[in-house]
């Protein structure tokens, strides 16, 4: 196995593949005081025990370090600042002045932005991605849909959790510098916003159903004029657009709770239907 | 009834550990749907079931300390329901947002009960027993997740399928339609909240034209998401990263730490 960790480094390529498997229980046990706190420090545990081997007080400090402080980030990409605080806490078994405010400096200025990214690449971008994939299926009743969207998801996220992990060990602090000066973040982000928006707008077309049944002119002449078809003849899934937009519209710029708009839009469309407005 | 009961109860708890197995969406409608229906041998309602509410709530998952609606243990539930009740995929989405907003808060619950295995854990950790340690995390994380989610699922059909069936029998049926046109109009919520998180000036256009493409040249849904990734690597790659309103970062100074 070839190692690509920095000089010098205690931690394998072994003790990195435990400190990711572990990783992904992170959120697994979730608290208020400090979220993620406990899933943090039970993933550091085996590095930590092999970086301070021989010093128990610097190990159980390390210890109450990463269970006390307070840690929340999207979870996929929690191997950055595991990554970073691992090579940090290495610094500070071989140091005896290091200045271990450093690792919980590092640690809380990484998980704004990082689950800023997170969240848009992960939940807004991979997901919707993946729903957009697997929805048609799962609509004819395969079960294949949910399989694949499991799939689309979970491969992409695992390779990045090692991926990051790795980076964050073998960079340390100069990763974040780096990755401000290319620009890199910027573009990925650009990315995720395009293709997401344009699954969303395919799926607005196709998921949304909103016809209306009103027609002009008597009952039972020859030809009654359907509003539908003067919708459809403008733009097709016209009303669905519009009910989209609208929703963005109260969600956003009117800050209704999604909740209420969700109980409120059932209402609505109950007695529009009873009514024979829509349906 | 009481197998029924104990399938949905294992899937919903299983689901719900989720957070433990990596935030690996298994706790989403898509999936839970699916799951719960096949344990019950009706995969198809699940699935459609399953879809259906990973629309509505595709906007809503748990960032930060915010308490979200779970739409995961409402499409389990709603699908063990819809199973033993027969009651259609149409009513079975009609009782998701109460049950998502009970699995959202059960949620809440299940944090008070992680803090005081969390506390068990520190006490072991601060004793330099790392074993302990590990071992406090596997089970608060199992009983309070499992746990709650299991006796949410198991309760729900144990006790309300019942009165589910009863309640769907003596609905009229113009009044079940009208549900099943409501319900159709729910996933606009799910996309109308996920453009207030990814959608600005400078991307907007990505929306309508994902939606042009459906709308008038019918294009499937996964035609337009490859064809927006094709465009958008040829934006950033093709002119060697030569983006608008991409490139001001590329400027700073390279400081040494």
């Amino acid at each position: 196995m070839s190692s690509n960790v920095k000089q010098g480094g205690l931690l394998s390529n072994k003790d990195l593949l435990t400190a990711f498997r572990r990783g992904i229980h992170l959120n697994g046990m979730n608290d208020y005081p400090a979220q993620m706190h406990s899933g943090y420090a039970y993933a550091m545990i085996p590095a930590l025990k092999k970086i301070y081997k021989d010093d128990k007080e610097k190990r159980v400090d390390a210890y109450r370090r990463h269970m006390t402080e307070y840690f929340n980030v999207t979870p996929y990409v929690v191997g950055l600042p595991m990554g970073v605080t691992l090579a940090l806490e290495e610094q500070n078994a071989q140091s005896d002045d290091f200045d271990t405010t450093t690792v919980t400096g590092v640690k809380t200025a990484l998980m704004g932005p990082l689950s800023a990214i997170g969240d848009t690449i992960f939940h807004s971008t991979l997901r919707v991605i993946a729903v957009s994939v697997a929805v048609d299926l799962c609509m004819q009743g395969s079960f294949a849909g949910a399989v694949l969207f499991f799939l689309i998801f979970n491969i992409p996220q695992l390779l990045v959790r090692w991926w990051t992990l790795k980076m964050g060990y073998s960079m340390g602090t100069r990763f974040l510098e780096d990755a401000a000066t290319t620009g890199i973040m910027d573009k990925i982000s650009y990315a995720a916003s395009v293709i997401g928006l344009a699954a969303i707008g395919a799926m607005t077309a196709t998921n949304v159903a909103l016809t209306t049944p009103i027609t002009f002119g008597g009952a039972g002449e020859t030809n009654p004029m359907a509003l539908q078809g003067l919708f459809d003849a403008v733009m097709p899934k016209m009303l669905p657009l519009l009910l989209v937009l609208a929703c963005y519209w109260l969600l956003g710029k009117k800050k209704v709770n999604v909740v209420v708009l969700l109980i409120a839009l059932i209402v609505v469309g109950v007695v529009l239907a009873l009514c024979g407005i829509i349906g | 009834m009481l197998i029924p009961a104990l399938l949905t109860g294992l899937v919903v708890g299983l689901c719900k550990m989720d957070y433990f197995f990596g935030y690996c969406m298994l706790n989403r409608p898509i999936v839970e749907g699916a799951l719960v229906g096949l344990v019950l041998g009706d995969v198809a309602t699940g699935a459609i079931i399953g879809a259906s509410l990973e629309i509505v709530f595709l906007g809503s998952f748990p960032i930060g300390a915010a308490v979200s609606p779970d739409g995961g243990t409402a499409a389990g539930v709603s699908t063990a329901l819809a199973v033993i009740t027969g009651a259609g995929t149409g009513i079975g989405t009609t009782f998701a947002v109460p049950l998502a907003l009970i699995g959202g808060f059960a949620y809440v619950l299940c944090k008070f009960i992680n803090a005081f295995f969390g506390e068990a854990m520190k006490a072991q950790l601060l004793k330099d027993n790392d074993r302990a340690a590990c071992a406090i995390f596997w089970v608060g994380a199992w009983v309070s997740q499992f746990g709650l989610y299991f006796l949410i699922g198991f309760l729900s059909i144990f006790f309300g399928s019942g009165a589910m069936e009863a309640a769907v029998n003596s609905i009229p049926t113009n009044i079940i339609n009208a549900l099943n046109t409501a319900g159709n109009l729910l996933p606009a919520v799910g996309f109308g909240l996920l453009l207030t998180m990814i959608m600005d000036k400078k991307v907007a256009a990505w929306f309508f034209i994902g939606f042009i493409l459906t709308a008038y040249l019918g294009m499937p849904t996964i035609a337009v998401t490859l064809l927006a990734t094709a465009v958008v690597v040829l934006l950033l790659f093709a002119r060697g990263g030569d983006t608008p309103a991409l490139s001001t970062a590329a400027e700073e100074d390279d400081n040494e730490f």
